[in-house]
Formats: C-alpha cells, structure tokens, sequence
C-alpha cells in the first residue's frame, strides 16, 4: 500500500504553488460544490491523513483533467485523485455509488475468471468479424449500459456497430473478443486497485491470445484505459491502440474513405475528457466530420483543451451540481446553433441523455446526441438500418 | 468493513450434491406472511435459501441482486405480492422491469436468466412459498455453481487498517521524500 508522502512525491503535488487556477476552472467549484482542487492538495500537505480520506471531497472530483491541464506546476492531478482514493479504499472508504452500486458489482462479478459471456450477440450479419486478426475491435461495456440504462433509449451500440461496418468499409475485418472484461478504469477511478489488475490481467491474457497488433476502440475511455492506464499499472498490452477517429481521420487524409452524400447539417463535437484533454486526440474527430460535404461542425465556446466534462464519473456521487454542469454542456451546445450533439464516449451519452430528462431540463437543453463513428456511417449509408 | 456473517447455510437437503447457495428478498406483506405461514405449519422447504425480509419488493434494485451474485450466489429468488396487491401500488410492477433488465444481463455475463426467479405469492400461502422455494433450490442445483466466487479481503489488511487508522492522526512528518524534488 502506498503512503500519503509517496503519493504526494511521486505526482508532483508538493510542487503546487497554491495558486488556485485548478479551482478557477474546475467545472464542480464553479457550480458551487464544496469541493476544490487546490483545499485537497492543501489537505494532503498540511493536514492529517483522516481529514483528506474521509472528507467526502475526495469522491466528488470528475478526474476531468481541467485543472491538470492548466497546472503550472505541473501536478499530475488525475494520478494524485487515484492513488489517493485507492489508500482510502483500502481503508474501507469509498464513494457514493450512484444505480445502487449495480454497475460496480457488474464490474466485480467479471473479474471471475470462469465467467465465459456471450456478449455478441447484438451483431448483425453485415457486419464482418472474425476470432483471428491483426486489428482487435474492443467493444467495453456498451451492450451492458444498452440493457441497464433502457430507460433512457440509451442505444450506445451504435458507436461499435457503426465503427465495425467503417472498419469493413476500409478493408478492414476486426476480431472481436467474446469474452472481453470491463476495462477497469471504474474500478481504478475508484480506488479498487486490485480489482483493475485482476480486470486487467484477464483482459492482458486474452488479448495476447488473440495474436493481434493492433486495437482499435469506440470508446473514449476505454482507449484512454488501454493506451496510459494499463502501461502505468504494469499492464501494458505492447499493442498499437487506436481510437476508431483516429483510423478513420487517417483513412480520410489518405483517400481511403470519401464522403459523397451531401449532408446539410450543423452539428457541434463534445471532445470527451478521456479522448481529449486525457489523450490528447482533438483533430482526428474533426478532421472526419469535416470530409461529409455540406456538413457545418459549430464549436463551443469551451471547446477542446477547455472543453466541458459531461459532469459524472465512474458510477458515483452524482448530484445537483453534476446535473448543473450538464445542464451548462447542453445549453453551449445547443446555443451553437445545432441540433445534434456529437461525442465519442458512451458515457456522455447516458449522463447527458439523463440530464434532458430532468424534470426542470426545460427545451433550451433537448437535441439529440449521437456516437461520431456511427454519425460517419450514417452519412456514408444514410438509410441503412444494420448500424440503427 | 468485513461481513461478520458470510453467506453460509446449514445443508439439509440430502441430495448429498452440490448445495446451492441462494438469496431470497422477500416482501414484508404478502410473501413473508407466506413463509410464516410455512414456518407455522412446519412446511419444510430447502435451507439453501437465506432469507432477507424487506418491506416491499420495489425496494430490491438491480444493485442488490447483482451485489448477491457477486458475493457468490448461485440465485436470487424474490418473493413478493401478486400484481395489482401490493400495498406501495407499483411495487411489485417495479420489480418486474427490474429482473426482466437482470435476466438479460445474466445471459450476456453467461451465467443463465435462470438464476433469478419472481415469485408472487399470494397472501399466507405458506404452502405455495415452500413448493417454489423447493423447486428453484433444485433448478439452482442443476444449474451448478455460479461462475463467481467471492474473495473476502486479507484478515492481514485489516490488522494493517487499523495500524494506519491509529497512525493517521499523527502528521506526516515530511511529505517530501528527501531526494525526490525536481524543479517543476
């Protein structure tokens, strides 16, 4: 078990200048919670142990990377958050699982290594898999959330559906694993260390075993988790791990993939915090929406390096200022002109999907929102039903 | 932080196979007057179930259930009211949108919709409860043991918790390591 001092070293948080631009721009502070960056580092030098592990401060960060971002200090703040709240696990503390912790047991029962799912059964016969290839396709936890959050007409299927049938597009036939595990990065986020790595070693093994080079994901998080978590953790796949915007940008530039259905539209991206300020890819989704024709992309005010967090994190503390937050995310976008809401992270999807529903969610926050790999495909194939 | 109470039962049934460990919520009203009923008349069902009363199914969400198999159930049978009597209105209507969505994802995670079983027992049916408790402890009996085992933490951590508990009152002494400042 690391120590508080080790923690503190080995992020950089002794280093903190105490300036507070980390608070300045921390989405949750500005909505009013009782919750700031800069009071946690503080904590974490100057104050006892008990105060900072059982502060319910801790919980409520976003690991956004907001404050990171603009450190000139160059405190590794995300790092700081998990290894402080992998001690406080360790210690019997957590968070305030939101669903009734129904998504972390989820999470806890697929590090049973005899578990053997069949998770696939949501693919279609025009979409072209196979059990050997180069290119993995991982899918994470999508037909789970598909199922949990029915009552939100959540379809977060779309996004590997529509990546698949890219991917086919492009010559390329995906193996798939069918026993994939969750990535981890909630169980890591939340201060369940071990249960990442058993996650993670699963994960390791069955990847290794499929003989691929390279892997490709819909998923923001789940390639931000594949890409520095894993490595960092001791987990590192050797693999090349590609976000499918990535691919697909790539494919654009190089001709491969030519968008000749006209498409008026003005849409607007929400740059992930996983995919953008966490992984640095905020061209790649740009650069594919700009090659449909006819397509007006709108930014928000608060875009890229800057952008907005869709306000929940890994499964706990959800509450008035999250719905706050994503109230502010809806309101941008829709005041861009657009009525369609492009991300790439599943989770943006249900958190924000979920915001609309509020009862005090009143119009100036309804669009629609939409997977970019499945909005690519649709603008390819408008009319097609096997990505729906 | 440790359940003082595993799961753990008492094998009755002499099949002499495997014993099936299984948690039944069971609603306060209609169901648990049932199992009264049972306990009454000396109706013998399996104690393979382990019974948790609470006072109404539509409390039971999907987070209890799953927190059951992942603690190494090998089912989850709830007893509640028949539609249309529960005393909450829509409790038990609750409950049925709830395991029909847990029947889907125990089919993905490969474990079998099987595992969990709606009962509406109809008030102080005592011989009604028995019969379906039996007949799911032997569904679960063939079904064989869940894929999940459940690992209670290392009593070594716990004696390290409560060492750091005592020590995290005192302050830490230098959070700087000595030789590992670098220039930001």
């Amino acid at each position: 078990m690391k120590d508080q001092g080790k923690i503190i070293a080995e992020t950089q948080a002794y280093a903190c200048l105490d300036c507070g631009k980390c608070t300045a721009v921390c989405p949750l502070t500005r909505h009013g919670a009782a919750f700031s960056p800069r009071m946690l580092v503080y904590d974490a030098l100057h104050r006892d142990a008990d105060i900072l592990l059982n502060g319910g401060g801790l919980w409520e960060c976003l690991t956004c990377g907001r404050c990171e971002s603009i450190c000139t200090s160059g405190v590794r703040y995300g790092e700081f958050i998990k290894a402080l709240r992998g001690l406080a696990h360790d210690l019997g503390v957590s968070g305030r699982c939101t669903h009734g912790g129904a998504l972390q047991a989820l999470m806890h029962i697929m590090t049973a290594e005899d578990l053997k799912q069949s998770r696939l059964d949501w693919l279609s016969k025009q979409l072209e898999v196979t059990t050997k290839s180069e290119i993995l396709f991982f899918v994470g936890c999508v037909p789970y959330f598909d199922v949990f959050f029915a009552d939100l007409d959540v379809a977060t299927l779309r996004a590997p559906k529509g990546s698949i049938a890219l991917l086919n597009h492009l010559g390329i036939v995906p193996a798939l694993l069918p026993d994939e595990r969750c990535c981890g990065h909630d169980l890591l986020t939340s201060g369940d260390i071990e249960g990442f790595r058993k996650l993670a070693g699963i994960n390791l093994e069955q990847i290794r075993r499929s003989g691929a080079k390279r892997m490709v994901l819909s998923c923001a998080e789940g390639y931000y988790t594949f890409k520095y978590l894993y490595p960092r953790y001791g987990k590192d796949t050797g693999l090349e791990i590609l976000h499918i915007t990535e691919v697909l940008a790539r494919a654009v530039s190089e001709g491969k993939l030519k968008f000749s259905i006209p498409m008026k539209r003005r849409v607007v991206f929400h740059d992930p915090c996983r995919l953008g300020r966490l992984s640095g890819i905020y061209d790649a989704p740009r650069t594919l929406l700009e090659a449909i024709p006819g397509l007006e992309v709108a930014e928000m005010r608060f875009n890229r390096s800057s952008a907005l967090c869709c306000g929940t994190q890994s499964w706990m503390n959800c509450g008035a200022v999250n719905k706050q937050i994503q109230m502010e995310l809806l309101k941008e976008a829709r005041a861009t002109g657009a009525d369609l809401l492009l991300t790439a992270c599943p989770k943006c999807q249900i958190h924000l999907r979920c915001a609309m529903r509020d009862e005090k969610a009143g119009a100036d926050v309804q669009m629609e929102i939409e997977d970019v790999a499945r909005f690519a495909a649709s603008a390819l194939w408008p009319g097609r039903r096997f990505i729906a | 932080m440790l359940p003082k109470r595993r799961m753990r039962i008492r094998e009755v049934s002499s099949s002499g196979g495997f014993e099936p460990r299984i948690v039944g919520f069971v609603c306060n009203w209609g169901a648990y007057s049932g199992i009264e009923v049972a306990g009454n008349r000396q109706i013998e069902y399996p104690a393979n179930v382990h019974l948790i009363r609470v006072m109404c199914l539509g409390r039971v969400h999907h987070g209890l259930v799953l927190r059951a198999f992942e603690m190494g159930a090998d089912g989850v049978i709830l007893l509640g009211c028949p539609s249309g009597q529960c005393r909450y209105r829509s409790g038990i209507e609750q409950t049925k949108a709830m395991v029909a969505q847990v029947k889907r994802m125990l089919n993905m995670l490969g474990m079998g919709s099987k595992r969990i079983h709606l009962v509406e027992v109809p008030a102080g049916d005592g011989e009604f409860a028995a019969r379906r408790i039996t007949a799911f402890v032997k569904r679960t009996q063939e079904m064989g043991p869940s894929p999940v085992k459940y690992v209670p933490k290392q009593p070594e951590l716990a004696h390290e918790l409560t060492s750091l508990l005592e020590s995290s009152s005192k302050p830490y002494p230098s959070p700087i390591p000595a030789g590992t400042e670098k220039a930001p």
